[in-house]
């Protein structure tokens, strides 16, 4: 039961991190992931010292509402002071973080802040955060909270898949349809604020940013059409999952970071056969010459 | 500001935090304009593998081996970075981010590993990435002096190359410029400036250190060289201002107040800027 909690809540959280992930690259924004990594720090720090609160409620809005600030922040930056969006998002997240930090110092009496579970998260005690009510055991919190990220994802993705289609590839003619480019926009970065920020406590957030591009890209490598990109990066993301785990248990690792290495092995091994792949149709069509 | 001085161990920090500055503000100048916004961010995760691989083979933790296995490591990430873009149609952030999370979580791995070795002195091996600006010593200052001269010195040279191959590769490549070689030594270049100013002032500060001078300085010029002097000019402000609130107030870290007076002055410069710009105009 204790690897099957661990794997369950791992792998929801993958499929949500795969789903979001894809539209994220489309729209050349794979770094939010890492930006909202680090900024969400300032979120956690101002919960405490404002409200005095540790429930994980608190934490996870504040984390969230600043997560939405990062991504709104540098998206108005860019648009409004013509900066180039790599930098005003490395501009606004070093910014909130260096705050964050800033902060730490100034309340140290009062901030007790594991800094190292927010990168490194701690998948192993997953199973035993376990959510009480009616006498009843329902299993661990992790596997509750990611389930219902996984849910959202699905609904907001289900329901609005055209027009997230047509906004990442066609903004222009999106536009002309009535369609709000910009509303999708801000949606997309909820998603990805709200899944980045509930699976940072599980599974670290060095998990979540390759959990978000590198199933993705991989997937993008194969697809040629936004389903099949949604459906191969959500299967890439479930082997990631499962070979991280066998990577763990091989050598004792930590479990998160052998899903990451996973994930990028896949990545690595798919580029090659593309490479291979490539090779063999150029010899072929000199052979015909 | 007498009393300043006479705080010796101030005075190497002032020094450190000045060297990197400026060398960071111009090194990452190029970075930036090349619309590599946050290879910073990336390559300074990417050291953690190396280090921790280094720590594996040799158990130690002297300095120059770190510095080695570290630079080691983050030109490896940026070449691959190179590579993924070159051989797929992954598009550059995808690339970064990518390699990043791929580097750091090989270098947690690693970590993991060492953490159920029985061999001695492995503390404070996850600390190196976070940087001590405070704990800056006349040795470290002596590196990083080093580190800048280079790193100024090898722009200064090659400037109107480096200008060419960032802006008009064509035409470098026409004049028959050795392209690889000069990519390779600004990759050192940029990898040395970050692998020293990382463990003096961590991860996420050195991204910062090297993107929002120049971001700054895009506000105030056109031009490339005065670009780059204006960028150098901000990372000098920050530095003394925020080695002077260290000063002040007790416990308060050095590298978040560069930060933070960067966006600052990041704010400052878009509201006046345009309008003394425009006044010249007129």
């Amino acid at each position: 039961m204790y690897e099957f909690w661990i794997f369950i809540t791992a792998s929801l959280i993958a499929t949500s991190c795969a789903l979001v992930g894809s539209l994220l690259i489309l729209r050349r924004m794979s770094m939010l992931g890492d930006a909202i990594s680090h900024s969400v720090l300032l979120g956690i720090v101002l919960v405490f010292i404002l409200f005095g609160q540790t429930n994980v409620i608190w934490l996870l809005s504040g984390a969230v509402l600043v997560g939405l600030l990062t991504a709104w922040l540098s998206e108005w930056i860019h648009q409004k002071a013509a900066v180039p969006a790599d930098a005003s998002l490395g501009l606004v997240f070093t910014w909130l973080f260096a705050l964050a930090i800033i902060l730490i110092a100034v309340y140290a009496d009062h901030v007790h802040l594991d800094h190292d579970h927010v990168l490194f998260g701690e998948m192993a005690f997953i199973p035993f955060n376990t959510l009480h009510a009616f006498d009843i055991n329902w299993g661990p919190k992790a596997f509750w909270l990611s389930l219902g990220v996984l849910l959202i994802n699905l609904v907001v993705i289900g329901f609005a898949f055209e027009r997230f289609k047509l906004s990442s590839f066609h903004p222009l003619l999106a536009t002309t349809l009535g369609i709000s480019a910009a509303f999708w926009h801000y949606m997309l970065m909820s998603l990805v604020s709200i899944t980045a920020v509930a699976s940072f406590d599980a599974v670290g957030s060095i998990l979540v940013v390759a959990l978000l591009v590198i199933p993705a890209s991989t997937a993008y490598l194969f697809a040629n059409s936004l389903a099949k990109m949604l459906l191969y990066s959500v299967l890439f993301a479930q082997a990631a999952v499962l070979i991280g785990l066998g990577l763990a248990a091989w050598i004792d690792s930590a479990l998160s970071a052998s899903m990451g290495v996973a994930a990028g092995l896949l990545l690595l091994i798919s580029l090659l056969i593309k490479r291979l792949q490539q090779a063999r149709h150029t010899a072929h069509i000199a052979s015909k010459l | 500001m007498l009393a300043f001085w006479q705080d010796a161990n101030l005075a190497w920090v002032l020094t450190g935090t000045l060297l990197l500055g400026i060398s960071a503000a111009v090194v990452g100048g190029f970075a930036v304009l090349r619309q590599r916004a946050l290879i910073g961010d990336v390559l300074a995760h990417a050291a953690l593998p190396g280090i921790m691989v280094a720590f594996i083979l040799f158990e130690s933790k002297a300095p120059g081996l770190v510095l080695i296995s570290a630079l080691i490591s983050s030109l490896l990430a940026y070449y691959l970075i190179s590579w993924i873009t070159r051989v797929s149609k992954i598009k550059n952030d995808a690339a970064m981010a990518i390699v990043l999370s791929l580097f750091f979580s090989i270098g947690m791995m690693a970590l993991s590993y060492i953490q159920t070795l029985e061999t001695p002195n492995k503390s404070g091996l996850d600390r190196l990435l976070f940087g001590q600006a405070a704990a800056i010593t006349q040795h470290d200052v002596i590196w990083l002096s080093w580190v800048a001269i280079i790193s100024l010195c090898f722009i200064a040279v090659v400037f109107h190359k480096l200008r060419l191959m960032s802006f008009d590769p064509q035409y470098a490549q026409t004049l028959g410029l050795n392209l690889k070689a000069y990519e390779l030594s600004f990759a050192l270049v940029l990898v040395l400036t970050i692998v020293i100013g990382l463990q003096i002032v961590g991860v996420v500060l050195m991204a910062a250190a090297l993107l929002i001078p120049i971001t700054i300085a895009r506000f105030w010029s056109q031009s490339l060289k005065s670009l780059l002097v204006i960028a150098a000019m901000m990372s000098v402000i920050s530095a003394s201002i925020s080695t002077q609130i260290s000063l002040m107030i007790p416990h308060m870290p050095t590298g978040p107040w560069i930060v933070l007076i960067l966006g600052l002055l990041f704010g400052l410069s878009w509201l006046i800027a345009p309008r003394i710009q425009g006044l010249r105009h007129v």
